[in-house]
């Protein structure tokens, strides 16, 4: 294809849309009158209240851990793993809260990279904290009762992990696309 | 209601510059009402930073294009907005020969060249293109001539 075929098929679409409204503006009107969100919105929502969430269920269970009387390498354990995971999700909150769609495009770009690599670690961290923690509670405690819950709670979470791994691949690729792009874009 | 009506006026002459663009970065015609939809949600949501400097173009192409390029939509659609019956551009059927030829080239472009290319097909001087882009124009002029070249390469494939 030809620049010169290009440019007429781009006149083309030019003629077909000329002065058409896409949307009504009634349904523009209805659609910012019901406050509807985008996505990206929603998502940072959806952090906004993990982090609320965890940071209340840290205080809770924390309250309720500390005093008692646990060993101190399960009270550490269950601390480390809850603060970590509220921890990942403010900076993944911040980091989201950040993009401004009005930026530049490398700068939009850098972000989403920053975003996604801080949820891909986010995941691998606590997984793998979590994995240590359910090992020492197993190790530590005899009771039947526990060392059949522990199993379970384990393996169910490597079923969420398989599925999680797919997102996770998902989001890799799309990482090393947006650095080879990011690559590209700063080549002078 | 003052400020969604002084919106509205805005972007109306813009929706098929809009649509324009996302067609380019869509899959089939629902991803097309979902991503037309964002995009509007998201110059709504900036617009109370827009402050009239410089052209009204500039940053509706701006947040258009990094509302493609980023693709921070969630994989699940965004509840159906009716786009205009009569508006059947992205179907096979409606497309003319060349056009369909175009936007499939244009698809097989990574996100930024496409951006660069959609660009240049609406006529922006280099200039433009970098303050949209904000690239420098030496970088816009080299970047589009590979892709022209690219883009001749693929229709001779």
């Amino acid at each position: 294809m030809e620049q010169n075929d290009m440019f007429s098929a781009w006149q083309e679409i030019n003629k077909k849309l000329n002065n058409q409204e896409i949307v009504s503006k009634k349904t523009l009107a209805a659609l910012l009158e019901n406050n509807r969100t985008s996505s990206f919105q929603k998502l940072m929502t959806v952090e906004k209240g993990s982090c609320l969430f965890l940071c209340l269920l840290t205080l809770f269970l924390g309250s309720i851990i500390i005093p008692e009387n646990y060993p101190m390498l399960i009270k550490i354990g269950a601390m480390v793993l809850l603060l970590t995971a509220t921890g990942f999700n403010i900076i993944g909150y911040i980091k989201l809260k950040s993009i401004r769609f009005e930026e530049s495009v490398t700068a939009i770009l850098k972000k989403v990279y920053a975003y996604r690599q801080e949820t891909i670690w986010c995941y691998i961290v606590v997984y793998i904290l979590a994995i240590l923690f359910s090992l020492a509670v197993w190790i530590w405690y005899s009771s039947p009762f526990v060392r059949i819950l522990i199993p379970l709670l384990v393996l169910t979470g490597i079923l969420v992990d398989y599925l999680i791994f797919h997102w996770t691949m998902r989001n890799l690729d799309e990482m090393s696309r947006m650095t080879k792009e990011l690559k590209e874009l700063e080549e002078r | 209601m003052g400020k969604e009506n002084e919106f509205i006026e805005l972007i109306n002459p813009w929706q098929p510059m809009i649509y324009k663009v996302c067609l380019a970065y869509c899959k089939n015609k629902d991803d097309l009402a979902d991503l037309f939809q964002e995009t509007l949600l998201n110059l709504w949501s900036a617009y109370p930073n827009y402050k009239g400097e410089g052209k009204i173009s500039t940053w509706i192409y701006r947040i258009t294009l990094n509302t493609c390029i980023s693709d921070l939509r969630k994989k699940k659609h965004l509840e159906f907005i009716p786009l205009q019956n009569d508006l059947s551009v992205y179907d096979e059927a409606g497309l003319g020969e060349q056009l369909h030829e175009m936007y499939g080239l244009i698809k097989n472009l990574n996100r930024i060249e496409r951006a660069l290319i959609l660009l240049w097909l609406d006529e922006k001087s280099y200039e433009e293109i970098g303050n949209i882009l904000q690239m420098s124009r030496t970088n816009v002029s080299v970047k589009l001539v590979r892709i022209k070249e690219k883009l001749r390469q693929m229709s001779v494939y």
